[in-house]
């Protein structure tokens, strides 16, 4: 019989092998999970972005005509409040050639209610009485509106 | 006796291996399964809102009727066609000689409801009625439709197709609008609101309103108090005949009756080229006063049924003028209890 060689005993090898898996299946829970969280955030904002975009709804029906500058008449037909992230124009004579008007500073859109936006003062962009003009708008979740008046 | 102690290690850290991986798959799965349910519903009731939304704008039909109000301001009144209800959300005025420039508008409360085959209450605006002016008026309903009518309607406006048409089948220069007649009935001192239809409870003092319109592009036409529905009650042999005479009413349709006038020797409709107007019958005799009780008429028997002519008199662009008659064959009324 060989005496002196020395081993860890059966009981604390099995704690260490515990403690080792048990350490190592942490790592693995907490490297899965966190996958799973990003992955349901980016899920969680593409269906935040198609139920909004859904529910998104809106007309122009008016136009007010200056020389250098047009107020539209929009009205929310949708169920949720949102915003005019911008306003195409071009003229019917020229359908070509599309111009994106500087939007005033608020372009919230209520619910159920009729707001008016005053595009300001163009330089680039002047409106000819009786030519047709055509004004896209294009709301904060992706949904668009096109209506065209006669100056 | 060691062997099997040693399998019976080797056996203990596979079941807790298996423990920790059964638990990951339940909390990480589960979390991503419920919320994915969850999604689906959302976008599953966003769809069929919209769905649901895209269809019901799609089926709003009505059309806008401009007039002026008793306050001498641009008013108008919704008709609507369509199936479905409509609540109307706001209505603009625009003065169409300024080119499109704003002229007034207003802002009513949401609360406007018409049903289908209904014609709403006068929505009075704030823009003051000028004679010389042609509006533009404007109704927007809470689902987003649209519709603009001219006001008064301009000349020229009636499509040449159909004016054309209607005279070479000589039938007249008046033409009357089938789906706007309406009847009110009185009970006791009150008048009823307008109804539409053609099947009426007998017994009670009656006034029609009936909406025509001038497609002579030429001329004016004043309509006197010889003007008046006759109606003859269908059978084998000739029935009995009720004529319901020309009156005043105030205020116009579609709001209540509360005054009624008679017609005198001089009083005229005018009914302009091109435009259209109300005309009112009540009384049994041209020029009786409808204030009198005796003098208003009523369906005496019910379960009869009854051919009505709208028989047109008065002259062109003055009380003096051109003389003028016409016969329009239109409706058909039954009576009931």
């Amino acid at each position: 019989m060989r005496l002196g060689k020395r081993a860890v005993s059966p009981l604390i090898a099995t704690m260490m092998l515990i403690g080792v898996v048990l350490a190592a299946g942490f790592a693995v829970w907490s490297f899965a999970n966190s996958a799973t969280g990003a992955a349901l955030s980016a899920r969680g904002t593409e269906v935040a972005r198609n139920v909004n975009q859904l529910n998104e709804k809106f007309i122009i029906f008016n136009a007010n005509f200056s020389a250098s500058k047009v107020r539209l008449w929009f009205y929310n037909n949708g169920n949720l409040t949102t915003q005019i992230t911008a306003i195409v124009v071009w003229n019917a004579a020229s359908p070509g050639t599309k111009t994106s008007l500087a939007l005033p500073a608020s372009t919230q859109l209520a619910v159920g209610v009729v707001t008016t936006l005053t595009v300001p003062a163009l330089d680039t962009y002047t409106f000819t009485a009786g030519q047709t003009y055509y004004f896209q708008a294009v709301g904060q979740f992706g949904n668009t509106y096109t209506y065209f008046q006669q100056a | 006796m060691r062997k099997r102690r040693m399998r019976a290690q080797q056996a203990v850290s596979a079941i807790v291996s298996a423990i920790l991986l059964v638990g990951m798959l339940l909390t990480t799965g589960f979390a991503y399964f419920a919320f994915e349910v969850r999604a689906q519903r959302m976008q599953s009731a966003a769809l069929d809102y919209r769905f649901q939304v895209d269809q019901q704008q799609a089926l709003e039909r009505f059309n806008v009727m401009g007039q002026v109000s008793g306050t001498d301001t641009v008013a108008a009144y919704v008709v609507n066609n369509g199936p479905i209800p409509i609540r109307i959300a706001y209505m603009i005025v625009l003065n169409t000689s300024k080119g499109g420039d704003i002229g007034y508008n207003n802002t009513m409360a949401k609360s406007i409801y018409v049903n289908p085959g209904k014609s709403s209450p006068s929505i009075i605006s704030n823009a003051v009625h000028d004679p010389n002016t042609q509006y533009s008026i404007g109704v927007v309903t809470a689902r987003g439709t649209v519709v603009y009518a001219l006001f008064p309607t301009p000349r020229g406006g009636i499509p040449g197709v159909i004016q054309e048409g209607l005279t070479s089948l000589d039938t007249g220069s008046i033409v009357i609008d089938f789906f706007s007649i309406r009847y009110s009935q009185k009970t006791g001192a009150t008048w009823g609101p307008w109804t539409a239809g053609w099947l009426l409870p007998k017994g009670k003092n009656t006034v029609w309103a009936i909406n025509v319109t001038n497609i002579d592009m030429t001329r004016d036409l004043y309509v006197n108090r010889y003007s008046n529905l006759y109606l003859i009650e269908a059978g084998s042999t000739l029935g009995s005949v009720i004529v319901f005479y020309i009156i005043r009413v105030q205020p116009d349709f579609p709001a209540s009756i509360s005054s009624l006038a008679a017609y005198s020797d001089t009083d005229r409709v005018v009914i302009p080229r091109g435009t259209w107007a109300f005309l009112y019958f009540g009384v049994d005799g041209p020029g009786d006063n409808p204030n009198v009780g005796g003098n208003l008429v009523k369906f005496t028997d019910e379960n009869k049924q009854y051919a009505m002519f709208l028989l047109i008199s008065g002259n062109w662009d003055s009380n003096t003028g051109e003389p003028y008659g016409q016969n329009i064959p239109f409706e058909g009324v039954r009576t009931q209890p």
